[in-house]
């Protein structure tokens, strides 16, 4: 496909946006869904053969194309499209969830729990000595939960970029494995904090109910899965959109949501595997609209005044996430190319940590707009940045294993 | 708590009842589906608000596209060329009489014209093109006549629409564009993720722009269907393939979606000129093709009554269609419903 040809495909249906001057929400929410997904064969050809991953093909998609580009998606159809952001995000995890295998984790789970360990640890203890000593004013209490998300990463993202390459081997399952481990555990932390800080539990009773409706949601699904082997496409399909719907009334988070029930029905479910294979044909809809309408709402304005600073945090990141996994797994005596290439996939950010610092936020626990604008261009920037990263090391760490 | 609490009993119930309607002697899957969307419906409408339900509007509109891509994807000159004019000429009489029919008696029972004339057309419609083409006691001129019937309904439908001076054709040259990316984008008939993008982003950019030039939303898709069909030739057989093995899926799932939107209307008069449309068409098919499958509506009967409840957002409109819808599939409960899909 020639570059004027694929450039006529895709200006072609924003032209007739413009001109035909539409103005419901609804509609142009259908226009957007349809142009994402046309776009978005042109992006699995350009990632196809190159180490740029589809999800920041996706993401910079929706960075152009969003409010604060040239606004083919303005801000009231990002909030018409909140609701069919979820689900996508419930589609995606939930198909994706199939990676998350417990038997093979078990196998590495020394040198997982490991890197976890340290590499949180440092990150944690190096954002916290950054920022004391970076924002003098800062109140002591907001350090640790902001070090907490400065560190933690996004399964979404991790998930997305393995699910590209369509296979899997060592590498891919530790770097699975900690994810899975180090969310949770970043999450139970920073919901613990809050309600210390706070005075209420109510960010705890969440997190605990997010987890016991995944759990509900698994076992009940896998009841269903033991009686009927029929349409089981239409069926799970179902069972997200009610999940979505609960979390969303609820106010639970639906990452955690699906991913839990999606683990579960995967790992404890004898046609756990084959239910969620039925919803291959989703996958490539809700990768597409969840990627591109999370680009389309990143921040951008102000962007400036704390880009360098972001980046800066996000190279202090890089550091201490590659000194610490490389010296770790060097103590456990780990391949080299593990040594080498972990850390690109422990620095990825994008939907969680979001929703963390929207929490602390929330809670009226980081109050400065300057540090929370900070902050939130600092997970933008690594959303964009992490996943090539992430991607070159998933190739060379294939080659590996073919050659072995 | 207690919200949470009614939440999975609810979630319980709509389990139980989906695993239920799946004893076929017990009742119409078709109905178990429906029932099963209209549970789901009722649940999230207690709590969710109206702007967020209407945006699931989306997957319905896909769901009414595909099957009109579906159905202009059959019609390729060498099809065409194989149908007989005396097939052409069954379809446009029968079509046509029934048509007339429930316009007539519609007008008596049912006091919208706008809604009766809706209800004509989908009575003019026949069953799907699976279950005619499991038939094979019916002879070839019949088959096919049943086969062309939406083609009535489409006309009426475009004539409507270029009636109305003010509606711009813009969606409906919109197919071109498509056409234009398939031979762009080289190689997409080999890769099945990409022709699932293409299809369904095809028929939501195409409800959309119908939608906002207020077309009804099944014209272009159909148009786009019968294009591909015709200048992509090296397409069709990929695409057909490809959405015949989804037809079954997408259709089961179209029908719980439109439970889900269902808001029960108890007009008795209009149910009772409902039941007297669905009587006089059941018998007048019969009567011209001596099977009961040449009774039953298709899944196309959905598809264009959703699209006239999009384009209208009038929710007793979806109603009734369903409800004539259902009324009609009664007479599978003679016959096994695996054989219509």
């Amino acid at each position: 496909m020639k570059v004027i040809e694929a450039i006529l495909i895709l200006l072609l249906p924003v032209i007739i946006l413009k001109i035909t001057h539409v103005t419901s929400v609804l509609i142009l929410s259908f226009l957007a869904a349809g142009y994402i997904f046309i776009l978005y064969i042109m992006i699995r050809r350009i990632a196809l053969n190159s180490f740029i991953p589809e999800i920041s093909l996706l993401l910079l998609g929706g960075l152009i194309l969003g409010p604060h580009g040239i606004s083919l998606v303005d801000v009231k159809v990002l909030e018409n499209m909140n609701f069919i952001e979820d689900l996508a995000l419930g589609f995606f995890l939930f198909y994706a969830s199939r990676h998350i295998k417990y038997k093979r984790i078990k196998n590495n789970l020394k040198e997982i729990t490991t890197v976890f360990v340290v590499q949180t640890t440092v990150v944690t203890a190096v954002s916290i000595l950054f920022i004391l000593k970076l924002f003098r004013s800062f109140a002591l209490g907001a350090v640790l939960p902001l070090a907490v998300i400065l560190s933690s990463k996004s399964p979404e993202i991790t998930l997305a970029v393995v699910e590209e390459r369509e296979k899997e081997n060592n590498f891919v399952e530790n770097v699975l494995g900690i994810t899975v481990m180090k969310d949770l555990f970043l999450i139970f932390i920073l919901a613990i904090f809050i309600a210390i800080k706070s005075g209420s539990i109510l960010s705890i009773l969440n997190l605990l109910f997010s987890i016991a409706v995944g759990i509900v949601s698994a076992v009940l699904t896998m009841a269903y899965l033991r009686c009927v082997e029929k349409e089981l496409p239409v069926f799970m399909t179902l069972i997200i959109i009610f999940l979505v719907l609960v979390s969303r009334t609820l106010g639970l988070n639906v990452l955690i949501v699906t991913l839990i029930s999606g683990i579960i029905i995967e790992n404890f479910c004898k046609k756990g595997e084959e239910a969620l294979d039925n919803l291959k044909y989703s996958f490539p809809f809700s990768l597409s609209l969840f990627f591109f309408l999370q680009g389309a709402s990143y921040r951008v304005i102000g962007l400036k005044s704390v880009l360098l600073l972001a980046l800066l945090l996000l190279l202090l990141k890089i550091t201490f996430t590659f000194i610490s996994t490389y010296f770790t797994l060097h103590l456990l005596k780990a391949p080299v190319y593990e040594k080498k290439w972990l850390w690109t996939a422990l620095i990825s950010q994008s939907g969680l940590s979001l929703y963390l610092v929207n929490l602390l936020v929330k809670y009226g626990i980081i109050e400065s707009s300057s540090i929370i604008l900070t902050v939130f261009v600092f997970i933008e920037i690594s959303a964009l940045l992490a996943p090539p990263l992430f991607k070159m090391a998933l190739i060379n760490s294939f080659k590996r294993s073919d050659e072995r | 708590m207690g919200t949470v609490i009614l939440f999975f009993i609810l979630l319980l119930l709509f389990i139980a009842s989906f695993v239920s309607f799946h004893g076929r002697k017990i009742i119409l899957k078709e109905i178990g589906f429906l029932t099963a969307g209209y549970l789901l419906g009722y649940i999230v409408k207690k709590f969710i608000n109206v702007g967020q339900i209407n945006s699931l509007w989306l997957f319905l509109s896909v769901g009414s596209g595909y099957f009109l891509m579906l159905f202009g994807l059959q019609f390729s000159r060498s099809t065409i060329k194989k149908i007989s004019r005396v097939s052409f000429l069954i379809a446009f009489i029968e079509s046509g009489i029934i048509f007339l029919m429930a316009l007539g008696v519609g007008l008596f029972f049912i006091k919208d014209l706008n809604l009766d004339l809706h209800l004509a057309l989908l009575a003019s419609l026949s069953a799907s093109p699976l279950l005619i083409y499991s038939q094979k006691k019916l002879d070839s001129n019949k088959l096919y006549a049943l086969y062309l019937d939406p083609l009535l309904a489409i006309f009426i439908l475009l004539v409507l629409t270029l009636a109305n001076g003010k509606r711009s054709i813009l969606p409906m040259l919109f197919p071109l564009y498509l056409i234009f990316v398939l031979i762009i984008v080289k190689g997409l008939e080999r890769r099945e993720q990409e022709m699932n993008l293409f299809l369904f982003g095809s028929t939501t950019l195409l409800a959309g722009l119908s939608l906002s030039h207020k077309i009804e939303p099944v014209i272009p898709p159909f148009i786009t269907g019968l294009l591909i069909s015709n200048l992509g030739n090296k397409y069709r057989r990929g695409f057909l393939n490809f959405l015949q093995n989804m037809e079954k899926s997408i259709y089961l799932a179209f029908l719980v979606l439109i439970g889900f939107f269902l808001k029960p209307v108890f007009n008795v008069r209009t149910l009772m000129g409902i039941l007297v449309i669905s009587a006089i068409r059941g018998f007048i098919k019969y009567f011209l093709f001596r099977s009961i499958y040449a009774m039953i509506p298709g899944p196309m009967v959905l598809a264009i009554g959703s699209g006239f409840y999009i384009l209208t957002g009038r929710g007793d409109f979806l109603f009734y269609f369903t409800f004539y819808y259902v009324i009609n599939h009664i007479f599978l409960l003679k016959g096994s419903v695996n054989e219509g899909y």
